[in-house]
């Protein structure tokens, strides 16, 4: 059920630019992956490759270009990281804990490779949260978040607080002290996912492989919007393909996922993974996982909607009954996270707001002007 | 075939469903409008430009539109998108036509990283081409469009644009944007130009664009050496004052006015640092614009 523009792009991951049929080809994945957030990843890999100069000119003009979006972000994370890890030890924590996009750049992960996100994300202990956020304000680090509601939500329901920005550098921080949000009930007990932390110097770590690959399905899987979700679903293609060689890895995986309740997230994953780039894992430990799926119905619904919002969103491949697919994601991701009454409250909310931005126009509840041209 | 030669009905038509190609040399842009002031100034200004056919790709698929609002029949409003997104809030209706133009810049100022992007004008004449950093209000975009009308061939106005193997400059050929007090300037000086419909109380000002010199437009693929990099700056009281610009103050003056040195990296450093130390340099301050042509004729730019 892939469009031909979603299997181009998997060909693309996969190092197989000769697929490309055409330069009017050419300029359509190169819409779609930009779209996605993907093209520095595919830049990354093409240009790697030793037929790199063989590529038309108009696709290596892009695939150059972006690619230094890539490079840059990286430079950043590893500027941030050390500016980071000076800083907080002080703040009573031993060590910085990065996350995701970060974290796959500092690990030197191929999933990092031409990775691009808009934040760096950090993981706290809860104990330590104020001291450390108060820290950070005092060197530069701001809450652009003034709307009241949304302080309220993030501190009360959500597992991290109100994203930070650098004053001068602008940088985006999330500060987080679990992987989902407290008021879904779901929020798993955070040692068992950073007991067994990497070490990349004295003072910055990652999670495991097993954290690290479970933690991303949990967050594909809990979102409700899923316009990056195909870059989401490489990733954890990626990772599977990187990590099954350290034979431990997928034993780890299951036991931890067992240990936290996630077993859902890391079934879908090797699902979809398997569906969209047939990534490869050993026969045994993949039934195992595949017996964590759940009941046909349910399961018949759940592939109908991934197998349309993991693929590119883009107006040139959009897969039919994409609307409702999003539509339905979007319930779902409220729906596991928020229980009925907040949810209901959440909603009339945002409907209040696209409200008021559909009768002024966007822009009406912005303070800022910083946005024209 | 020339934007020129398509019919206006058919352009009318093409243009509402995206699908009119023009090729700037160093990227290819198709427009998407349905808004007949914008379509009408843009078939003008653009009437020299080669077409993009609808096989060939395009760099960057820009659209004008009003935004889904109800605000649309009250105080409407325009927005532009680049594949889709919207990258800055929306402007006044008034503003549509530059708001084209900013977009089409900004653009190439967010993606076009194959080359090293200057805010800045630049001319060339006998192949020797002179850049003219500047902020906005130093009178640079008067200068461009006198020169450009004046025996000199016009590369940008508003973005200059490095190769980061050759150093050389490339076109990137675009009605150039003329704001407030100069606009009449403008038109009593060269009453034959085209200038478009002025939009009133931008960010800049009042803003009008004036349609590039065909000749520029035949050679938007004629690359060039860099002869000088000069800072002008008008001031009412002096006719043309002429000042050294020592090296590191013009790399300064040039790194400050990039759009991407800083994505660029490493490369970016080396191709502005090149730039500068095989440019000759000079600042400037003037109100007489017929000094400054004669200025730049003699060639003279060492102390």
């Amino acid at each position: 059920m892939k469009t031909v523009l979603t299997a181009k792009l998997v060909a693309l991951l996969n190092g197989h630019p000769e697929e490309i049929e055409n330069a009017l080809q050419w300029e359509y994945v190169i819409r779609v992956a930009r779209d996605a957030a993907i093209l520095p990843r595919i830049a990354h890999f093409l240009l790697a490759a030793k037929q790199a100069n063989a590529l038309p000119k108009y696709a290596l003009d892009h695939l150059l270009a972006a690619k230094r979006h890539g490079e840059l972000l990286a430079q950043q994370v590893r500027f941030e990281a050390t500016e980071l890890s000076r800083l907080l030890p002080e703040a009573g924590q031993d060590d910085m804990l990065f996350l995701k996009g970060a974290a796959y750049i500092l690990a030197g992960y191929k999933v990092g490779y031409g990775r691009v996100f808009a934040d760096i994300d950090l993981l706290v202990t809860k104990r330590s949260l104020t001291q450390i956020e108060r820290k950070l304000l005092a060197y530069g680090w701001f809450t652009e978040t003034t709307d009241e509601y949304e302080q309220k939500y993030y501190r009360q329901w959500a597992h991290e607080i109100p994203p930070l920005r650098h004053i001068g550098r602008g940088t985006l921080l999330d500060v987080h002290h679990n992987i989902v949000p407290i008021i879904s009930g779901n929020a798993p007990q955070i040692e068992l996912f950073t007991h067994n932390r990497r070490r990349l110097t004295h003072s910055v770590c990652i999670l495991s492989p097993a954290s690290m690959l479970l933690h991303s399905a949990i967050h594909l899987f809990y979102q409700e919007e899923y316009h990056r979700g195909f870059r989401d679903i490489s990733d954890l293609h990626l990772m599977f393909c990187e990590f099954a060689d350290d034979a431990d890895f997928l034993s780890q995986l299951i036991t931890l996922a067992q240990q936290t309740h996630f077993t859902l997230e890391l079934a879908l994953a090797v699902r979809y993974t398997g569906q969209m780039f047939d990534t490869p894992l050993p026969q045994v430990q993949a039934q195992q996982i595949a017996g964590f799926l759940p009941t046909r119905l349910k399961l018949v619904l759940l592939d109908w909607m991934f197998s349309r919002v993991l693929q590119p969103h883009h107006p040139l491949c959009q897969v039919p009954g994409l609307t409702v697919a999003n539509a339905l994601a979007l319930f779902r991701g409220h729906w596991i996270k928020m229980p009925l009454h907040i949810l209901i409250k959440h909603t009339a909310y945002k409907t209040y707001r696209s409200v008021v931005n559909l009768i002024a126009g966007k822009g009406a509840l912005v303070k800022s002007t910083k946005n024209h041209p | 075939m020339k934007i020129q030669q398509i019919t206006w009905p058919h352009f009318r038509h093409d243009c509402s469903r995206g699908n009119i190609g023009v090729d700037l040399g160093v990227a290819a842009f198709r427009l998407q409008t349905s808004l007949p002031d914008v379509q009408k100034i843009f078939y003008q200004l653009y009437a020299d430009y080669a077409v993009v056919e609808h096989h060939q790709p395009s760099d960057f698929q820009v659209a004008v539109s009003l935004p889904n609002s109800l605000r649309r029949w009250l105080q409407a409003q325009v927005s532009f998108s680049l594949d889709g997104h919207s990258p800055f809030l929306p402007l006044p209706r008034s503003q549509a036509y530059p708001l084209l133009e900013w977009g089409m810049n900004w653009c190439m100022a967010s993606y076009r990283h194959n080359y090293l992007l200057i805010h800045a004008a630049v001319l060339e004449k006998n192949n020797e081409a002179i850049i003219f950093p500047a902020p906005p209000g130093s009178g640079k975009s008067t200068l461009c469009a006198y020169l450009a009308h004046s025996g000199w061939r016009l590369l940008s106005d508003e973005m200059t644009v490095i190769n980061l193997d050759t150093g050389l400059v490339h076109p990137f050929v675009r009605p150039i944007c003329l704001k407030n007090d100069a606009i009449d300037l403008v038109k009593t000086w060269f009453p034959t130009v085209v200038v478009s419909n002025i939009a009133r109380d931008t960010a800049k000002g009042d803003v009008a664009h004036v349609k590039p010199p065909a000749a520029s437009v035949i050679d938007i693929n004629k690359t060039a050496k860099i002869r000088a990099i000069i800072l002008p700056q008008y001031s009412a009281s002096v006719p043309l004052d002429i000042y050294a610009l020592n090296k590191c103050d013009a790399y300064e003056a040039l790194s400050r006015n990039t759009f991407n040195e800083g994505i660029l990296g490493i490369d970016g450093f080396k191709t502005l640092s090149r730039l500068v130390e095989q440019a000759d340099t000079a600042e400037i301050q003037y109100n007489d614009l017929s000094k400054v042509a004669e200025f730049l004729d003699e060639g003279q730019f060492k102390p």
